[in-house]
């Protein structure tokens, strides 16, 4: 007893001390789970951590596909400044000599190193131009707009409407040619226009097994076509014996994602894509891969990806371009590239991630914002549109050149 | 010496004291926030928790908004302050919600008019219609970003308010959504929007703890609207009742409009259940309620928020009488406030405000508190509306707002029984854990 | 009192048949005078009850078969002419030396034109109502392959190197590339609006598709007709050359060097009151010229001339020499022979903005034009020998084809393709279809504002003395025999008051058609014209199932929430087959501010799709418009309870009607359905 009445009188502070800690700390907790995590200083772009928490990939195949991925760098910008009629993009893509943009305020048409703005004045269905392919048969531009699809084809713009045709509606997230097919993605379900025939096709929740006829994002390959159904998964579409079928997150809970693997990682799904058989899945949650027999799944915390949150992805041969709210990564099954911004220093940033390694590498250089809305590639160069201009990077040769 | 002992002894008796005091509250508060799950889920109605923990929880963190938009110069020659209003104005069975909702809005932003407007300019409602022809939310929000609004609130029907989600989060326009209780629509991590009013996540966890924890119910029968309010509403309180245990002993659906029933009341009265959960717009619940009645169904009867209406007490009568709702306020408390816009509202549009109405008022005071306090810049109105601080624990005429990391409204939840013709409201119980119904069940 | 009896019985009878004749004649005059809208019509029952017979013996009767040379090439060598004959569905073989029908191939039905390679061997005809192409080995005189075309193929080229052919797709406007090595279609490139010529250029590099109807442009605006340029090296649209105030392009020729390239037109004031026809300029003709240089500066400029039109300018060909260019004007059965170099000098001396005003000026053909020459009736394709000396024309109401001397400007020969040498009733009537004869100065005919006897896609200000008041949208005349009355408002109740009294008042304003005339242009229009076969939507009376959707919806009873539709606002109602009008008024809601109160003819749905614009003033582009933006209040059919889906399917089977013989089961079903609802 005198013993522990010493142990009191000579630790009594400290046992206050740890006493009122505790406290402190239990009130804190619980205040902070009241007011759960402020995101306002987050907003200003906060670092990834990059660290070896990446676990080692699983599926064999992956690694047997992977080929050297390639690095970009050397990025030049073009805002406003440069004669873009809006910083905000929301896509790009590459027409041989020249390269298309869609942005807030109009089609801006790079050429001969000049931008040339096309608007709703021209015959633009709206300003807002979401999406853009281009007809490999015909050179036909096809612009998805807020207000309708555009056809520009040799300077004559064509509109179609909800109001005008059988277009489901005028909000078109992703349009793409396939053949003599064009396909959309629409606020009123997926739609198909032969240009042959002129027939429309609508597939929403009353023809296709979607919950609602929201979709989001749709490609083609393999002999069929893909659609990002919102809230619906993917709803995949046979061409030669028109069936569809659909991939659905098989927990069936929004909030969790019980196992990983299991099948597309989340039911709302922004963007899919297509190639070297391989389709890929764009969601808010994470990326998806399918090969046709098995899912794998890539979170922020188990793999090279940058960000969960995925605007809009593209696949070019081996290699996935995924477009986050945290940058750009690039993974070819194997190794992540992923391309951001030093907002201290405005240069840019390298991670490189294969399995548990990941380096990170400082370039004189830097994409124009991380918040990446769309990508193109061809040949050596990559062009992105992003929340602040568009960016053009290629391919460094030497990986030490540019850095 | 022993003066001293007793000294310490009484120092660590006294700290001791002081420190289980301060300690209680806070252990108490960790306690309570540790069965806090998302969407105030408890442990056992957490989707798969008897058996698996998820890989990922999705909504444990918050999404940021990391686009650019903030630096954006407000404009200087405004001559009004535009704001959007989306909602079921005409052309459905909607509309008198929807008018119920403009109303809402448009009395807040009347008062803010009255108090000055923004820095002297006027805030001006743009209200749209989502019901029109073939599919018009989406184009809608295009016109409302054409018309430069800086944010806008929508909507009531589950599908348009969706729709209109997706398109905001490309126009980047601040939503606040004060009448769509669909708990899916916060579940699609878009940084854009909030809501305001309680879903029917809460909804469905506090009718399966009343019906089944407090009423001792144990086979239900559910008879729902064939539309998304009905399909996607009725969603979690069956996956809850699954995990009380208690899977539906019927699930059937009848089509808005409809007018008899007697098929689908026929396969309840074969299911033998002992009470019956309807799902839908008031008028076909009203009927299908004094159908049950005639054809000798006397089961309690439980049902959604959209049923605390007067329309289904006129229809119903005196069949009602029982019926058991929530809602997601208590439009008799007696707070200044509230007794304050029953009274103001009705003296402007000749009727009683109701849920719409009331939650379009709060929800249009944060938009315009937000603009007030951000200044006019959608992105810096997003980061004010979602910050979990400005507006965590707003006290609005429909109560308190406590946003969880999507930006769903987690706060109370009431409920009502209609007793002589009236809704009587009551708070919500607390939710009965396993633990406590099987203390209560152990003898 | 046997006698009395007889005399009172020859009498009685005699009074009897008196009182039917008084009763009967003056039945008849008050039915023709109802029917002609005239008091002094001299009451041929021929007229009606004979000449527009449709089939049965004596239809067989009076009518001929013709053979109505259309397009022409000639062998590489000179040697031989290849004649589209196209209401034969014959490719007839003319021997140049002796100027004789020497083979005849039966092609498919109504052939467009005809291409030779430069081998001699082979021909490719394109068969404009079967949508395929026929290659035919010109040594045995058979056809060898048929190639699958998009809708309506008009005219055929080959690329420099005849490795792929270019087909001119007139109905579903585009241009179909085959890759003659392997056969296959390999792409179709979008062109203007009803396309249907195509010439390359003499290096190469480029191909020009002319079209004869405007684009699709916002409503009240003049027309804006498309030349497509395609680069050849890529097989892609390059440019797309928009001729303001002008359409119907027909033809298109390059100028031996490449420095000009030429296509007729037509330059319409549809805007302006028709009352301006009294005034003359209401319909100008002429040609639209690119030059290669000068950034491709193009230029419009008039054939006619003061007091006096030559209208409907159909075919182009320039000499070797670059000199001279011939033109058809099927209208007014004229060559006109233009001097390129006065052109070419009238272009380098003149600013834009003089030339501009010089594409209104009647005066200045005089400068260019140095001959016009006269033909038989219609005079349509034309080819020059391979040295330039003659000039072969195929008059197609006259079955023959005028062989012209390029050096005395002279008609040297006729060929005589043996057609029937006798002229029918229906025959004159299309005759005068095609001839601006009756129309003050020839300033247009029939076929100007109905080429194909069909529609021109314009809207009209008809009569009306204000701008912009009363337009009326071109009505089709195929198939309109049994569909009284007439006009948008239903005032005419028959052609014979159509095409009388009121055509000379309001649209000719001359004298109107003897009687004679009238009779013969009614016959054609009643007998002559037929509907295309909808191959584009429906080949074969089987329906697609988006059609077989849309089916149900156009002849549903109860909206989408189960309410009961009136019947006055069913589809069927005022659309019953065989021709889908009940002819009948009614009050759509589609009336503008500009017009004069009336109610609405319905009008019948054969072969809807190729018929936009539509409502009575063009208004609706698309049929999807008629609902989604001209029929707020239901009136037009109750529509707004359907979802986009429904809407779409609806339209595609509005697309699918064809012509009204295959509808006979569809009334008797209708009937029957009706009957049992009563």
């Amino acid at each position: 007893m005198k013993n522990n009445n010493r142990f009191f009188q000579k630790n009594i502070k400290v046992l206050s001390l740890i006493l009122l800690s505790v406290f402190l700390s239990g009130f804190s907790i619980s205040k902070q789970d009241k007011s759960f995590q402020n995101d306002l200083e987050d907003n200003q772009a906060k670092p990834v951590e990059i660290s070896s928490r990446v676990s080692p990939e699983t599926g064999s195949d992956i690694k047997d596909e992977a080929q050297q991925m390639p690095v970009y760098g050397n990025w030049e910008t073009f805002t406003v400044k440069d004669g873009l009629p809006a910083d905000k993009a929301y896509c790009v893509r590459i027409d041989g000599d020249r390269v298309l943009v869609g942005t807030s305020a109009g089609l801006a048409v790079y050429e001969n190193e000049t931008w040339k703005t096309y608007t709703a004045e021209d015959g633009l269905a709206h300003n807002g131009v979401l999406s853009i392919d281009v007809s490999e048969l015909t050179g036909d531009v096809w612009l998805g707009t807020l207000g309708g699809l555009t056809r520009w084809s040799a300077g004559r713009f064509e509109t179609f409407t909800q109001f005008n045709s059988g277009l489901a509606n005028d909000v078109i997230y992703t349009v793409i040619c396939d053949g003599k097919d064009v396909w959309v993605a629409t606020g009123g379900g997926a739609g198909s226009y032969d240009t042959y025939t002129r027939e429309w096709g609508i597939y929403t929740e009353r023809n296709a097994p979607m919950h609602e006829p929201w979709t989001y994002g749709v490609c083609a390959g393999g002999g069929k076509i893909f659609i990002a159904a919102w809230g619906g998964g993917v709803i995949e579409y046979t061409k030669e014996t028109k069936q569809f079928r659909d991939y659905v997150d098989p927990d069936g809970e929004m909030e969790i994602d019980l196992f990983p693997d299991d099948g597309v990682i989340h039911d709302i799904t922004t963007g899919v894509t297509f190639a070297d058989d391989i389709l890929w899945v764009a969601t808010y949650f994470g990326l998806s891969r399918y090969d046709g027999t098995r899912w794998k799944g890539y979170l922020d915390h188990d793999s090279g990806l940058v960000s969960n949150f995925i605007n809009f992805l593209k696949a070019d041969g081996p290699v996935v371009w995924l477009c986050t709210d945290l940058g750009l990564s690039s993974f070819n099954g194997e190794t992540w590239v992923t391309y951001r911004k030093n907002e201290n220093n405005k240069k840019g940033k390298i991670i490189i991630t294969e399995g548990e390694n990941t380096k990170e590498i400082s370039s004189t250089t830097s994409i124009s914002h991380e918040f990446v809305i769309g990508v193109d590639t061809q040949d050596d160069v990559v062009w992105i549109a992003t929340s602040k201009g568009v960016s053009r990077g290629e391919i460094l040769k030497d990986l030490t050149a540019g850095l | 010496m022993k003066n001293q002992d007793q000294k310490i002894k009484l120092r660590v008796l006294v700290l001791t004291i002081l420190t289980m005091f301060f300690l209680f509250p806070v252990s108490d508060l960790n306690g309570q926030d540790k069965k806090l799950n998302y969407g105030n889920t408890t442990d056992e109605l957490v989707p798969y928790g008897r058996f698996q923990k998820a890989y990922k929880n999705f909504f444990d963190d918050v999404q940021p908004f990391t686009g650019a938009g903030r630096e954006k110069v407000p404009p200087t020659d405004l001559t009004e302050v535009r704001i959007g209003f989306l909602g079921p104005l005409e052309g459905s069975i909607l509309t008198p919600l929807g008018i119920q909702m403009l109303q809402g809005a448009s009395f807040a932003i009347e008062e803010a008019n009255n108090k000055g407007g923004y820095n002297g300019i006027p805030f001006k409602l743009m209200p749209h219609n989502d019901v029109g022809l073939w599919g018009a939310a989406a184009n809608e929000v295009v016109k409302m970003n054409d018309e430069k609004v800086w944010a806008f609130l929508g909507s009531i029907d589950d599908i348009n308010t969706h729709v209109a989600l997706r398109v905001a989060l490309k126009l980047e326009i601040p939503m606040v959504n004060s009448g769509d209780p669909d708990p899916t629509l916060t579940e699609t991590r878009i940084p854009w929007m909030i809501r305001n009013i309680a879903d029917d996540r809460q909804s469905s966890y506090a009718l399966v703890n009343h019906i089944y924890r407090e009423k001792k119910h144990s086979r239900i029968a559910v008879l729902r609207a064939n539309n998304r309010y009905g399909r996607v509403g009725i969603m979690e309180f069956r996956d809850a009742a699954l995990r009380y245990g208690f899977p539906l002993v019927l699930e059937i659906r009848y089509n808005d409009g409809e007018i008899d029933f007697a098929t689908q009341i026929e396969r309840m009265i074969k299911s033998s259940p002992d009470a019956v959960v309807l799902w839908g717009n008031a008028k076909e619940t009203a009927l299908i309620i004094n159908q049950m009645r005639q054809m000798g169904m006397e089961q309690p009867v439980y049902g959604s928020d959209r049923l605390m209406s007067k329309e289904l007490l006129e229809i119903a009568g005196e069949n009602a009488e029982g019926l058991v709702t929530t809602c997601q306020y208590n439009p008799t408390l007696d707070e200044p406030n509230l007794v304050a816009f029953n009274k103001n509202y009705n003296e402007r549009y000749g009727m009683e405000p109701d849920v719409f109405a009331a939650h379009a008022y709060d929800g249009m005071n944060l938009i315009i508190e937000a603009i007030h306090k951000a200044g006019l810049n959608r992105a810096l109105i997003r980061d004010l509306l979602t910050d979990h601080k400005t507006f965590q624990g707003y006290q609005g005429i429909t109560g308190e707002l406590i946003l969880d990391p999507s930006w769903n409204d987690i706060g109370s939840i009431w409920m009502t029984e209609v007793r002589d013709g009236k809704f009587d409201f009551f708070p919500t119980p607390p939710l009965i854990s396993d633990e406590q119904e099987n203390k209560k069940s152990t003898p | 009192m046997k006698r009395n009896k007889k005399i009172f019985l020859v009498f009685g009878g005699l009074a009897i048949i008196s009182l039917f004749f008084i009763q009967f004649h003056k039945w008849s005059v008050h039915h023709v005078n109802y029917i002609t809208a005239v008091d002094d019509h001299p009451l041929n029952c021929m007229s009606c009850h004979l000449y527009i017979q449709k089939d049965g013996i004596a239809a067989k009767l009076i009518n001929e078969d013709y053979l109505s040379p259309y397009n022409l090439s000639l062998a590489p060598d000179g040697k031989k002419l290849y004649v589209i004959a196209q209401d034969a569905n014959a490719l007839l073989i003319v021997d140049t030396k002796t100027n004789k029908v020497i083979d005849k191939i039966e092609v498919g039905e109504k052939p467009h034109s005809v291409v030779i390679k430069n081998d001699g061997e082979t021909a490719f005809v394109s068969n404009q109502w079967a949508d395929n192409l026929y290659e035919i080995d010109l040594t045995s005189l058979k056809v060898i392959d048929t190639l699958k075309t998009g809708s309506g193929p008009a005219e055929i080229i080959f690329s420099p190197d005849e490795k792929f052919l270019y087909v001119v797709d007139s109905y579903s406007s585009e241009v179909s590339i085959f890759n003659l090595q392997t056969k296959t279609e390999i792409k179709r490139l979008m062109a203007g609006n009803n396309p249907v010529a195509a010439v390359f250029s003499p290096d190469g590099s480029q191909a020009i598709v002319t079209s004869r109807r405007t684009l699709p442009i916002p409503y009240g605006t003049p027309p804006m007709t498309e030349l497509t340029v395609i680069d050849a090296a890529s097989q892609r649209v390059k440019e797309r050359k928009i001729f303001e105030n002008a359409y119907l392009m027909e033809n298109a020729a390059f100028t031996p060097s490449g420095d000009l390239a030429i296509s007729t037109l037509i330059r319409p004031k549809n805007l302006i009151p028709s009352v301006q026809v009294e005034r003359g300029w209401m319909m100008t003709h002429g040609i639209g010229i690119i030059e290669s240089g000068n950034e491709g500066r193009m230029i419009q400029l008039l054939t006619d001339e003061p007091n006096s039109y030559y209208s409907d300018p159909f075919d182009i060909v320039i000499s070797p020499d670059g000199q001279k260019a011939f033109i058809s004007h099927s209208g007014v059965d004229i060559i006109t022979v233009i001097d390129l170099n006065e052109i070419r000098a009238l272009l380098a001396e003149s600013t834009q903005e003089k030339l501009d005003y010089y594409s209104n000026h009647l005066g200045i053909s005089a400068r260019y034009v140095i001959k016009r020459i006269p033909t038989g009736a219609n005079p349509k394709g034309l080819v020059l020998s391979p040295d330039g000396k003659y000039l072969y024309v195929a008059e197609r109401l006259e079955d023959k084809i005028a062989v012209i001397n390029t050096e005395t400007l002279e008609t040297i020969n006729s060929i005589d393709l043996n057609g029937p040498s006798r002229i029918t009733v229906a025959r004159q009537g299309r005759r005068l279809f095609n001839n601006s004869g009756h129309t003050f100065q020839n300033q247009y005919g029939c076929y100007t504002c109905h080429p194909d006897s069909h529609e021109d896609g314009l809207v009209y200000n008809m009569a009306g003395a204000d701008m912009g008041r009363n337009l009326a949208n071109t009505q089709t005349l195929r198939d309109i025999g049994d569909i009284p009355p007439y006009k948008w408002n239903g005032k005419n109740s028959s052609i014979y008051k159509q095409d009388g009294m009121r055509f000379s008042t309001i649209l000719t304003r001359t004298e109107s058609f003897n009687y004679d005339d009238l009779d013969a242009l009614v016959a054609y229009i009643v007998t002559g014209i037929k509907n295309p076969p909808n191959l584009r939507y429906n080949p074969t009376g089987e329906l697609t199932a988006a059609q077989k959707r849309g089916k149900k919806v156009f002849y549903r009873t109860h909206t989408n929430c189960g309410k009961e539709i009136p019947v006055e606002n069913q589809c069927a109602t005022c659309h019953p087959p065989p021709y889908f009008t009940n002819m009948q008024m009614a009050d759509v809601g589609t009336l503008s501010d500009t017009d004069d109160p009336m109610l609405f003819d319905a009008p019948q749905l054969n072969n809807i799709y190729e018929s936009a614009p539509y409502l009575h003033d063009g208004s609706a582009a698309t049929l999807e418009e008629l609902w989604t933006k001209f029929n707020d209040d239901d009136e037009h059919g109750v529509a707004n309870d359907m979802l986009k889906d429904q809407l779409n399917d609806l339209v595609e089977y509005l697309k699918s009607i064809r012509d009204a013989k295959y509808y006979k089961d569809d009334v008797e079903e209708y009937k029957a359905d009706i009957n049992q609802e009563n």
